[in-house]
């Protein structure tokens, strides 16, 4: 499939890239590894006229670790680079249990980490090409007013299907956003809205530069990803488990995060409230898959049947919570 | 409008003008002529058109050609040097690891890149490596036994 | 055709690389889309969306003013003309460009040929199609009823229907002890070859047409489009480029085909045109899903008595394959195991869904998947071991079937007994872990057959030349399994040369001669037969003049290293360049092998194939019952293929096939909805990658079939028969769930466990003894 036509414009700083940015409006887009957006491009989901390189600006890559401000990742080091990080392997090993499990081998030298955690929400009737998309009415994600996956359906519910997202917010990590003169630092968390149509909170003249993770303590993750196939699959369903365990063996506070279900990774409150305080026995296990099905419901729209994706967020929840009890 | 770009192949440099939105595939295959690199997918789901950049394995269909200049960029075509098969060649040949041979540039270059980083890698670490390489013919059995054999032999 | 099994071949037997090895790792192998001509433009086809309508106007006017459009076209600009599969009416049904109406979505309307992509693709959305949407119909079963919305006027959905008795079922079902009822169905799936669809055409000022095709088949797709063109065939050279796999999806001629001729021709350039991969999925045949309802009746000691089948063939929106279908269900149901009575009804049916055509094969997996799990209920059923059953029913050489095939030569016993052996099957059924189940299948197939034409022949030239050194013209296509390779291997070993001194031109329709393509597994069968005749024929001729130079008779002479000696006396030879200089410097060799077999009657019965392959596959499986997840461990593949001619070949089919058989039982399927497929890329198509293929253990079985090349047979798709059924079986011993609807996906594995086994209708008979679900 063809590119439409573009012009490409190579930001040489960040400060660059965001007053391109700002000038150019809805015409431009920013491009990181462009695993994402060349695709929605080749499938004419987005044209824009200018697209922003940030492959030249310089130090976006790095990963820097500070034990008491914990692990920086610049927003392009690619998800390979996150993989092969003594500094992440050591001191982050979660982030590479997500990272190493992206889509296939080559994507991963090209994929970067802002990329993926700024990825599209996605929905098979949405992710198809320009003359596909002809055989179904215009959906809410594209300006329209309708869903073409939920029959009646009176919003989008295209899924957010990122693999980093979930391990990251489980970490309570924050990532920090430039506009070219200011900064701000907000939590992973908030980077997303909710809305299956526009996803990410992230305002049209900013930029995310760095991805900050904070030192983990006496912290233990897993992320475990569900898929038909080991590699090139988006995520059927991935859970993320962060867990403060307590002196005495139980679970002092912690995150459970379920992503590729909603429109956004879900925090599962509910069940992180069950596991507060207490110790990892069966009947608490029960109460905690319990209060997180009430929070999954997924509709038709991934390829993977959504009775399927349900089932397996609890299977998912209590394998992270045997691992890393485990350990 | 067309650009003047650098792109090194195979160690030889050459200068085209291109449009931004041509894709390194693209390029390789239409301007320069470089065939071996094949379009499958076009969409970074099979690995047909994997070249080596900087030694690294990465999906050409996904790339904007004038992003990649003046970088090591190894497509098949470059893999034999001075009239000599490279071992992972004459091993997939030795070993049947191919049938119709459409996936086996990017399935070969996939190899070098791991062979080059892990250069004794168990049949785990072989499959995990070529797995965004889908095969449409072997069923993968000889390519691994290709591959393992020559990393064997060095 | 047999040779001696003693006889030690010096070519023939051994792991040779194939003599295209080094164009294919070095990128050199030029494929269609390689191609270049120069003023070469780029065509592009336009699709309609919609399932079924009337092509009420197409408006081109906007398009053709494009600056770069060289030139644009629909079904009102070609000479109308249907084709089909046969060439007869009943099976030439579609037009190659749309004319009135549409009856897909993705069938083509239109094409334009422009300077470069770019420009060709926003011609393509400047071309105005005003349809008229007419109600269409999706499942094989509504599109039955009465009432239900015509995907052909003048024609019934239910295209075609056949119905075969043998014996008297109806008795038999009577005399059986047990008797077991399965529904069983199977989805839709892709060939998904690497290479997608590409045609380049060149014509030049006198009319001649030259098309280089991705193809399986240049001489069909020559006849295609010499009937819808009204060009005649001589003035029609096709030739097919190196061929990035085929599996039977390229079998036909399609739009692309034809649309790139007729550019050429209209703008006096060459014009290339490649599918997308999108357009691969939608817009070539698909395999056939069909609904299977099986009833079986057997002895108390498991022997099989008798059969009914009932199935429904959705093709889609065109026939092509679909009439194969019915008879080749029906036959590969009967030919495998022992059956005598058998009552077969089955109905082929229009769909508005993609187009289903021929695919690795063709009937034969989806059916013995149905049979082959049903024998494992049945054996479970009666308490008996699934190797035993097999090995009391598995038809034997000599024996004849329902539908009257000869079965010359027939390894399935050893192939089932290696298969237990090797997996140790005894000890390993009884004894795994928990969620680890052992499966066994059958499977058998064709080697050619009177598919396409009254005949089934492949014609071969041989030039033997100066230097010694053999070229072979064969209109043999070699899509990726070898059979290029294959041929020189055979004619090495006939001249008593090195496998190095021979080489290939194939597969041009005007140079070469014919040879009808790669399908029904015929390819080393049917060509390596014609050279062997060829060879015979140029050894003939040198031996002839060799003879008089020597002053010695033919029969007093032998071809050995190059040289040809006369018997017993060593000091008297000539080379074999020598020989042929002698012939005036060249001699060609010819040879037709027609293959006496019979086209199928009424009935169904007639001997179709020269010979028939056989094999068993045991495959081993955890099933992760919390996940539903099905990890395919390893499979051990045993197949008769008369005598391996290159053993790496034949592992390298059974090791492909294996895992296409792993695709199609528990990852691929397409999602058709209103026959919009919603899932045509690799990232939701899921072929199997490198992490869910097995270990795969080949063993080769040779029984020197009589009639084959040095006794071999065909192979490349009764190596893929047995495994959907072997995993099937394989997972109802690890877990106790039987699925009976392709894919066996997660989701059903967990609803089945959590709800209980599921329910066959069955019905006992004279006080059996078997056990109930």
């Amino acid at each position: 499939m063809r590119l439409p036509k573009f012009e490409y414009f190579e930001a040489k700083t960040i400060q660059e890239a965001c007053h391109t940015l700002k000038k150019l409006g809805e015409k431009a887009r920013l491009m990181g590894g462009g695993t994402d957006l060349l695709v929605s491009m080749k499938q004419r989901i987005t044209t824009p006229a200018v697209v922003i390189g940030l492959k030249k600006i310089p130090e976006t890559d790095t990963i820097l670790y500070d034990s008491e401000k914990g692990l920086r990742v610049g927003a392009l080091a690619t998800l390979y680079e996150i993989e092969r990080s003594s500094l992440v392997q050591r001191n982050c090993p979660m982030l590479i249990q997500a990272a190493g499990q992206v889509a296939s081998p080559a994507l991963r030298r090209m994929g970067t980490i802002g990329g993926n955690l700024c990825l599209d929400s996605r929905c098979l009737y949405y992710n198809q090409s320009h003359f596909w998309r002809k055989s179904l009415p215009v959906c809410f994600k594209q300006g329209g007013e309708s869903c073409n996956a939920v029959r009646g359906g009176n919003r989008c519910y295209a899924v957010y299907s990122g693999d980093l997202a979930p391990a990251l917010i489980a970490m309570e990590a924050k990532i920090r956003l430039s506009d070219g003169n200011q900064e701000n630092v907000i939590p992973v968390e908030d980077l997303f809205s909710g809305n299956g149509k526009s996803p990410l909170t992230i305002s049209p003249h900013q930029i995310l530069t760095d991805v900050i993770i904070p030192p983990a303590h006496q912290g233990d993750g897993k992320f475990l990803k569900y898929r038909l196939r080991e590699s090139i699959d988006f995520p059927l369903v991935n859970v993320a488990v962060f867990v403060e365990k307590a002196k005495n063996g139980g679970c002092e506070s912690g995150r459970i995060v379920v992503g590729g279900i909603d429109s956004t990774p879900l925090r599962m409150k509910q069940a992180e409230e069950i596991l507060r305080g207490g110790r990892l026995e069966e009947d608490v296990l029960d109460r905690v898959t319990k209060a997180v099905l009430k929070q999954v419901h997924p509709v038709d729209n991934t390829g993977g049947s959504p009775a399927l994706r349900r089932r397996m967020v609890p299977v998912l929840v209590r394998e992270a919570l045997r691992q890393v009890y485990k350990n | 409008m067309k650009k003047i770009i650098r792109l090194k192949v195979n160690g030889e440099i050459h200068e085209i003008a291109v449009d931004p939105w041509r894709t390194l595939l693209e390029v390789l295959r239409e301007d320069l002529g470089f065939t071996g690199t094949k379009e499958s997918c076009d969409l970074g789901t099979c690995g047909a058109c994997t070249v080596l950049i900087n030694g690294e394995p990465m999906l050409s269909c996904l790339l904007l050609a004038c992003e990649w200049e003046d970088q090591e960029i190894l497509t098949i075509e470059g893999m034999a040097t001075g009239g000599r098969l490279h071992p992972l060649q004459e091993s997939f040949i030795s070993h049947g690891a191919f049938q119709c041979g459409f996936c086996t540039p990017g399935m070969i270059l996939t190899a070098k890149a791991l062979l080059e980083e892990n250069p004794h890698p168990s049949e785990e670490e072989i499959r995990k490596a070529i797995s965004g390489n889908i095969c449409r013919c072997t069923g993968y059995t000889k390519i691994i036994d290709a591959i393992s054999a020559a990393a064997l032999k060095k | 055709m047999e040779e001696s099994p003693l006889k030690e071949y010096s070519v023939i037997g051994k792991r040779l690389p194939r003599t295209d090895a080094m164009a294919k790792v070095t990128g050199e192998a030029k494929y269609t889309d390689d191609l270049r001509l120069p003023q070469m433009l780029i065509g592009k086809l336009l699709r309609s969306p919609l399932p079924h309508a009337k092509i009420l106007h197409i408006d081109t006017s906007k398009a053709e003013r494009l600056v770069g459009v060289k030139g644009v076209i629909t079904g009102l600009d070609t000479p109308r003309k249907k084709y089909g599969l046969l060439m007869r009416e009943s099976f030439m049904d579609r037009y190659p460009l749309a004319v009135d109406k549409v009856r897909f979505i993705g069938e083509e309307v239109a094409a334009v040929a422009a300077v470069d992509e770019d420009t060709a693709l926003e011609a393509l959305d400047l071309i105005r199609v005003e349809y008229r949407e007419l109600p269409a119909v999706f499942h094989p079963e509504e599109a039955m009823k009465p009432g239900a919305p015509s995907v052909h006027e003048g024609k019934a959905n239910a295209v075609m229907s056949r119905s075969f008795e043998y014996g008297d079922a109806e008795k038999g079902f009577r005399s059986s002890d047990y008797v077991r009822e399965d529904k069983f169905t199977t989805q839709a799936v892709a060939h998904a070859c690497m290479e997608t669809r590409a045609a380049l055409s060149m014509v030049d000022f006198s009319g001649k047409v030259t098309l280089w095709s991705s193809t399986q088949s240049p001489f069909i797709l020559c006849r295609d489009l010499a009937q819808t063109l009204n060009i005649p065939k001589a003035k029609i050279r096709v030739i097919k480029p190196f061929v990035g796999g085929g599996f039977g999806g390229k079998m036909e001629m399609l739009p692309l085909e034809f649309c790139s001729v007729l550019l050429s021709i209209k703008t006096g350039k060459p014009v290339r045109i490649v599918h997308t991969r999108e357009e691969e999925f939608i817009g070539t045949p698909q395999r056939h899903p069909v609904i299977i309802q099986l009833k079986t009746g057997v002895k108390r000691d498991g022997t099989l008595v008798a059969k009914e089948c009932y199935t429904i063939v959705d093709t889609g929106a065109y026939l092509t394959h679909g009439p194969m279908m019915l008879y080749g269900i029906y036959t590969f149901l009967t030919m495998l195991y022992r059956v005598p009575n058998t009552k077969f009804q089955g109905y082929c049916v229009y769909t508005n869904n993609p187009v289903r055509g021929a695919m690795r094969g063709h009937g034969n997996p989806q059916i013995r998947f149905a049979d082959d799990s049903q024998l494992d209920l049945i054996a479970k059923d009666l308490g008996i071991d699934p190797v035993e059953i097999r090995l009391k029913n598995a038809i034997r050489a000599g024996e004849s079937t329902p539908s009257r095939l000869r079965i010359n030569s027939c390894g399935l016993t050893e192939a089932i007994e290696r298969c237990a052996e090797v997996s140790n099957w005894k000890e390993v059924r009884g004894s795994l872990k928990r969620n680890n189940g052992v499966g066994i299948a059958c499977g058998d197939h064709i080697s050619g057959g009177k598919l396409y034409e009254a005949y089934d022949s492949s014609s071969v030239f041989l030039k033997v030349e100066e230097d010694g050194k053999v070229i072979i013209l064969s209109g043999a296509s070699d899509i990726g399994q070898g059979l290029d390779s294959i041929l020189c291997q055979i004619v090495a070993e006939e001249f008593a040369i090195p496998y190095e001194d021979v080489s290939i031109v194939a597969a041009d329709s005007e140079v070469t001669p014919q040879d009808l393509g790669t399908y029904g597994s015929r390819g080393t069968f049917l060509a390596g037969n014609a050279c062997l005749l060829a060879a015979r024929d140029a050894k003939g001729q040198i031996f002839k003049t060799v003879a008089e130079k020597l002053e010695t008779t033919v029969e007093d002479l032998e071809l050995k290293n190059g040289r040809i000696h006369v018997k017993g006396d060593p000091q008297r030879w000539m080379s074999l360049s020598e020989a042929v200089v002698a012939c005036n410097g060249s001699v060609l060799g010819r040879g037709t092998y027609e293959s006496n077999t019979e086209v199928p009657d009424r009935k169904g019965q007639g001997n179709i194939s020269p010979a028939y392959s056989f094999g068993a596959q045991v495959a081993e499986v955890e099933v992760h019952a919390d996940t539903g997840k099905v990890d395919l461990l390893r499979v051990i593949g045993a197949h008769d293929v008369g005598v391996a001619l290159n053993p790496m070949h034949i592992e390298g089919q059974i090791e492909g096939s294996i895992v296409m058989g792993q695709g199609q039982a528990l990852y691929e399927e397409l999602l058709i909805r209103k026959g919009l497929t919603l899932n045509p890329s690799f990232l939701e198509y899921k072929v199997p990658t490198s992490l869910e293929s097995p270990q795969i253990v080949p063993l080769i079985v040779e029984t020197h079939d009589p009639e084959g090349p040095y006794g071999a047979k065909g192979l490349g798709e009764s190596t893929m028969v047995p495994t959907i059924a072997a995993i099937a079986n394989a997972v109802d011993h690890a877990i106790g769930v039987r699925v009976k609807e392709l894919p066996i996906t997660p989701i059903k594995i967990s609803e089945m466990i959590e709800g209980g086994i599921s329910k066959p209708v069955m019905k006992k008979i004279g006080g059996s003894s078997g056990k109930e679900e």
